[in-house]
């Protein structure tokens, strides 16, 4: 601590060697490169737009439109992209942890759905969307059911793992209290399942929110951040482009960071269980 | 004279019978254990005195011989007993108060009754101001003591312990092993605790039960007949030791011969 206090403070050599102000300082980095890359490399801004101008684009589609361009058109499109992403979501969290718990708690549900569901599992999630739009036809309906295939699995194997690795004990020890069948259920398996469960979730949300970018890409008629991309593809609107991946990368990690760090706070980290935070 | 309230009769426990790896855990563990009585299972590692804790529990069938509770044979776990393991095994995502309340609340006992008992247990194992923390913020001795808090809410006939101190430090121990002395002088419960420690035997029990190497037999019944505070340096204390590390040494010798 005297060592320490005596040294003077150097903010630039701390965030140089990484504290929680590096990041941002990482971000503006990478963005002054790519700005003085493409302003002194002489690229075709129309191929590879500087950030300044995707940054300029991006306001643009966030306020109200001009011209052609409706109001609010990327707040449209990123509110599309929330709804299909939520209501996917929930539905996949909703069945995807009732069958991993089902496949946990009964060993003959897991011989037999543990084949198919490997196999499925390894096809790209993209791969489902041309056979989903033949069945579906294009609309939200169909980038939904996309989520829910991109990210059902993480949810139903880490629930299925929780259940098996409840310890014996921990169930012994119920039974001896008195617990039936049903009770260890919902008191035991439910509670020691749960940073598994907050595991596969969010590992699934990440993988649904690359889902629904992608699913849109294909099925979306309209509106959706996905669709938005390969859309201004058409008018040659680079600028657009980079604008919705910027717009894609910053809500994937904020998704993740603010719903989670917080779930994780309250459950995983004062319980000391580890599980959730090492996947 | 209490009445008897495990007996167990040429119990005999094999694993995997009639398969290439069929082992005989237990060859012959025969006790009679009396209402309130404190008993210390001895024995070498891998004798069977944490099986046949197990099989007391209804978690083990003895595949021999008769193991009765109450007269009636044991048929599997229940609320009459309760049981603390050397990990704790509490419930992690549980504040103290709901961990020691567990068995309270499945039975449903009303809420106020649910939270007269914890206080009360709370300040039997010396933990208050720590009612609201969880598991994971405690020290090892203090997750013990919400596990035996645990194990006696629901007020059991039978505390079953296999190695709960195994995993504390020297100093603790010795706490926890003054505060279990108080705490089966205000309960009486009949306790089953399984141990490999000479001291913690002595030093806690009416009689120590010494389990042979395997196939293992419970070979020798020591009556501890010493009153409590015990003190290691009593000379009653230390021919006691004597004698029970005398007959553990023969069968430690054993097992190390057949390794």
């Amino acid at each position: 601590m005297t060592a320490a206090a005596a040294k003077p403070p150097n903010p630039a050599a701390d965030i140089l060697r990484g504290n929680r102000w590096t990041p941002v300082f990482a971000i503006l980095a990478f963005g002054l490169l790519w700005e003085v890359v493409v302003r002194l490399g002489g690229i075709n801004p129309l191929l590879m737009p500087p950030p300044s101008a995707v940054l300029l684009r991006l306001f643009e589609m966030l306020g109200p439109g001009e011209g052609a361009t409706p109001d609010f058109l990327m707040v449209r499109h990123i509110a599309w992209t929330l709804f299909a992403l939520l209501a996917g979501f929930l539905a996949a969290a909703l069945v995807s942890s009732a069958i991993g718990l089902l496949m946990g708690i009964n060993r003959t549900v897991y011989a037999w759905l543990n084949p198919i569901i490997s196999v499925f599992m390894v096809i790209p999630n993209i791969a489902f969307v041309p056979v989903l739009i033949l069945w579906l036809g294009l609309g939200m309906h169909t980038v939904i059911v996309v989520v829910v295939t991109g990210s059902c699995f993480p949810i139903i194997y880490t629930a299925a793992a929780g259940v098996q690795n409840v310890p014996k004990r921990m169930i012994w020890a119920a039974q001896t209290a008195g617990a039936t069948r049903r009770q260890i259920l919902t008191t035991v398996l439910l509670g020691a399942t749960m940073p598994y469960l907050i595991a596969g979730h969010k590992l699934a949300l990440g993988r649904a929110w690359r889902a629904v970018i992608a699913g849109e890409i294909f099925a979306s008629t309209k509106y959706g951040v996905g669709f938005m991309i390969f859309d201004a593809r058409t008018f040659l609107d680079s600028e657009a482009m980079f604008a919705g991946l910027v717009v894609v990368g910053l809500i994937g990690v904020s998704l993740e960071r603010l719903l989670f760090g917080f779930i994780e706070k309250r459950t995983v980290e004062r319980w000391g269980v580890a599980t959730a935070k090492n996947l | 004279m209490p009445s008897i309230k495990i007996s167990s009769k040429g119990v005999r426990k094999v694993y995997n019978p009639g398969a290439d790896n069929e082992v005989l855990a237990i060859e012959d563990a025969s006790i009679d254990i009396r209402e309130g009585e404190f008993v210390a299972l001895l024995g070498p590692s891998g004798c069977g005195k944490s099986t046949f804790l197990f099989m007391v529990g209804g978690f083990e069938e003895p595949t021999g011989g008769a193991l009765t509770l109450n007269g009636a044979p044991i048929a599997g776990p229940g609320a009459n007993r309760g049981i603390v393991f050397q990990e704790y095994v509490l419930f992690p995502w549980q504040r103290v108060t709901a961990n020691i309340a567990y068995g309270l609340r499945i039975a449903g006992v009303p809420k106020a009754e649910q939270e007269r008992r914890v206080a009360e247990l709370i300040a039997m194992i010396g933990l208050q101001g720590f009612e609201d923390a969880y598991p994971e913020s405690l020290s090892g001795g203090m997750k013990q003591r919400v596990a035996i808090a645990r194990a006696l809410a629901y007020d059991p006939e039978i505390l079953l312990m296999d190695e709960p101190f195994g995993a504390l430090d020297a100093q603790t121990r010795g706490r926890m092993i003054a505060d279990l002395i108080r705490i089966h002088q205000a309960t009486h419960k009949t306790t089953l605790f399984v141990t490999h420690s000479v001291e913690e035997a002595i030093l806690l029990s009416d009689r120590v039960a010494l389990f042979s190497a395997r196939p293992s037999r419970i070979k020798e019944i020591f009556e501890i007949d010493m009153p409590h505070e015990r003190s290691v340096t009593d000379d009653r204390f230390v021919a006691y030791e004597k004698a029970i590390l005398e007959s553990l040494d023969e069968e430690v010798s054993k097992t190390a011969s057949f390794q």
